[in-house]
């Protein structure tokens, strides 16, 4: 095929962007800024604002420019950052961009802890954590809920930062409660929802669950991962939204995490607070084992040395990275957001089908069928349908049977209702109206 | 239409190793040193042939595949990876699309020149001990990127497996391998008395893991069955970057056709993999 999309090449610098860096109660948090502003003399700051939502309009109004870039206290800018590009397209005042962060402790790559490069807008209509109704779960920013259909985040290739969480005990088993229990919440949510793909979900559990003794107070964070993802299992009434209260955790480590693990010979110069390391792991284990009782998700106590194997490896790629490619390409397809943009669209289309998304082959033969791009090729688009068909597609199908239809492949008229029939088992069933 | 079920499909090996390929135009077998013959035959009559390699099982979506009709018409061998069973890392030499016009004057099966980044299968090879063993040190003795990209992929490909049948065997044999001090036969002669004492084949994992880790640095750790399986689950889907990124530089030395595949093929892969460096055109971007 060699067909490649043509390549939308105008792009910005991210260093153009104002940096503001955020920070609420992280002992560390000066020693960071500081670092940071080797690498950005011009940052901004925000600090102590309580809420995620409020720190986050707080930051919009630090910035005062139509974009800015904020970076959270426990994330770490690579030097790589100062290379990063973003193409004019992507830079709607409806987007948001991440790039994702290594955890440090882990190695997991992922939205915690990533560089976000926000508008205005969105920074300000949020409404999310604290800031959410009453009524609702809200436990990330909600973006795609400011402007339906319109606003959204757009994942960008790249690690261009690390997170360490895991610098006193308490913001260490923090961030491994919040985002176990997230997660978790977030599996089970998924599984009440049909066809859906958990696995990669179970398998950052996994990781959350099982590395990071060889980190500097791994064994908190493991001890939080554990014990996060139990609460979310088998607590009783328990209410996830607790975790973003601050207050709530607060009395949480002091009234019951501090006194369960007690005092010892352990010793955390940036908190000062000493503790007792063989009882920790000792609850560490505890909960494994407790875990692999009512969970089918594998986890395992390692030693320092085979947690540092697997970590250095690098061998996790970028989470959900493939999860919205194609909601993108319609936004640009589409116009919702953005401007009509046919040539990112078609870009973004075939990323997805190089891997093995059949939706992205499909929405990448409506192209060519619909003659959108600038030299539409209709057996190309035939191709790609049945491609995606072969690979499970549910609306595949549907488009090749409309597309030979059109065609006047009358004779076909046999394989037509076939095909028909086989989106309607894949659960795609238009009515005659639609179609 | 070129789905690689359309072609036959030639399994080296013997036929009750595995299970049945689905999807595929046809199945045959033959011993690994016959294979040339009727790999020429089925290439002729169908303009290519899918050679799959021994204790490689099929994924019932490999057929489903595609592979692009202009690339086939190249007349280039192109390869695809499977899965380990023992270690769950990506292996490559496993299962290779032959156009018919490569095996014409051929005097021995042609290796692939271009390995695409997806997987077809499963490979298995540990039936039994020996077998095992075998496989395993062969698997870390071959200087095949695969293994020999970082320390770290190294030590897990030699670390990685107890939680499966014969799977400390395997280590074993990969531990020589990265230590380099024995032949494949005077390492197996080594080890042969443990299979009067399976029980103590487990307790010998952690000492010849350390004699390795000493005599090589390479980071090597000896796992429980609940730890390497605990590993393995947290291994991509994926395979790593490198062999996407290898495709495009394999595809760049052949010719413009697999130059630009190979480059489309690299964009999508840093939707991935996030330590994969940005393309220039990327990097160099108008402003």
């Amino acid at each position: 095929m060699a067909r490649r999309a043509a390549q939308p090449t105008a792009s910005v610098a991210l260093s153009d962007f104002p940096v503001v860096y955020m920070s609420y109660d992280e002992p560390w948090a000066d020693e960071a800024w500081e670092e940071l502003l080797v690498l950005r003399p011009d940052a901004k700051r925000v600090h102590g604002v309580k809420g995620l939502n409020a720190c986050h309009v707080a930051a919009a109004q630090a910035a005062d420019t139509p974009r800015f870039l904020t970076v959270d206290a426990d994330t770490r800018l690579l030097p790589s950052v100062i290379d990063v590009r973003i193409p004019k397209a992507y830079l709607s005042p409806n987007f948001r961009l991440d790039w994702q962060s290594r955890n440090v402790v882990n190695g997991v790559v992922s939205g915690n802890g990533s560089l976000k490069l926000w508008s205005q807008g969105l920074a300000r209509g949020m409404r999310s954590h604290e800031a959410a109704a009453d009524d609702t779960v809200s436990l990330d920013a909600d973006i795609g809920s400011i402007k339906p259909g319109s606003s959204r985040i757009v994942l960008m290739p790249g690690c261009h930062s690390e997170t360490d969480p895991a610098r006193t005990p308490f913001h260490a088993f923090r961030a491994g409660f919040r985002e176990t229990s997230f997660l978790a919440w977030l599996l089970r949510d998924m599984e009440m929802r049909s066809g859906s793909n958990t696995a990669e979900l179970q398998q950052i559990l996994t990781i959350w669950c099982t590395l990071g003794t060889q980190a500097r107070l791994g064994d908190w964070v493991l001890y939080g991962a554990r014990l996060g993802l139990w609460a979310e299992q088998t607590w009783q009434d328990w209410d996830i939204r607790v975790t973003h209260d601050y207050d709530w955790f607060q009395r949480f480590w002091e009234e019951t995490i501090r006194s369960r693990i007690g005092r010892g010979g352990s010793f955390c110069p940036v908190s000062g607070m000493d503790w007792n390391a063989d009882r920790l792991r000792a609850e560490v284990v505890a909960l494994g084992t407790a875990l692999s009782d009512v969970l089918d998700i594998p986890m395992a106590d390692l030693p320092p040395e085979a947690s540092r194997m697997m970590t250095e490896a690098r061998g996790f790629p970028a989470m959900r990275a493939l999860e919205n490619l194609d909601a993108l390409g319609r936004a640009f397809q589409k116009g919702r957001g953005t401007s009509i943009d046919i040539a990112t669209a078609e870009q973004l289309f075939s990323d997805a089908g190089l891997l093995l998304r059949p939706s992205g082959l499909s929405n990448l033969a409506r192209l060519h069928q619909l003659e959108l791009v600038d030299a539409p090729d209709q057996s190309y688009a035939e191709m790609l349908l049945r491609r995606a068909m072969a690979l499970g597609c549910a609306f595949a199908p549907h488009h090749l049977a409309m597309h030979m239809r059109k065609a006047g492949k009358t004779a076909d008229e046999e394989e037509i209702l076939r095909l028909i029939d086989l989106s309607a088992e894949r659960g795609f069933a238009p009515s005659d109206a639609d179609t | 239409m070129s789905f690689l079920g359309a072609f036959p499909v030639l399994r080296l090996g013997q036929k009750r190793d595995s299970a049945p390929s689905v999807g595929f135009l046809s199945e045959h077998w033959c011993a690994p040193q016959q294979a040339l013959a009727p790999a020429r035959d089925l290439a002729r009559a169908a303009s290519a042939v899918l050679v799959v390699g021994p204790h490689v099982t099929l994924d019932e979506k490999a057929a489903a595949l595609w592979v692009p009709p202009d690339c086939l018409g190249k007349d280039v061998p192109l390869g695809f990876l499977a899965r380990s069973h023992v270690t769950g890392l990506f292996v490559g030499n496993v299962a290779t699309l032959i156009p018919a016009r490569c095996l014409d004057d051929a005097s021995a099966l042609p290796h692939a020149r271009l390995t695409f980044p997806y997987r077809v299968g499963a490979l298995y090879g540990n039936a039994t001990p020996e077998s095992a063993f075998e496989h395993g040190f062969r698997s870390c003795s071959n200087t095949s990127a695969e293994v020999k990209e970082t320390q770290n992929r190294q030590a897990l490909a030699a670390s990685l497996g107890p939680d499966v049948l014969n799977g400390v065997w395997w280590c074993l044999g990969a531990l020589h391998a990265l230590r380099n001090d024995l032949s494949l036969t005077e390492a197996w002669n080594r080890h042969e008395p443990l299979l009067d004492t399976p029980n103590d084949v487990p307790k010998v994992l952690g000492p010849e893991a350390r004699a390795t880790r000493l005599a090589t640095g390479i980071p090597v750790q000896a796992l429980s069955p609940a730890q390497s399986r605990a590993l393995k689950a947290m291994l991509s889907p994926w395979p790593d970057g490198l062999f996407w990124d290898r495709f495009a530089a394999d595809a760049a030395g052949l010719d413009a056709t697999f130059q630009g595949y190979g480059t489309s093929m690299q964009r999508a892969a840093r939707r991935i993999w996030p330590d994969l460096p940005p393309l220039e055109e990327d990097r160099n971007g108008l402003d």
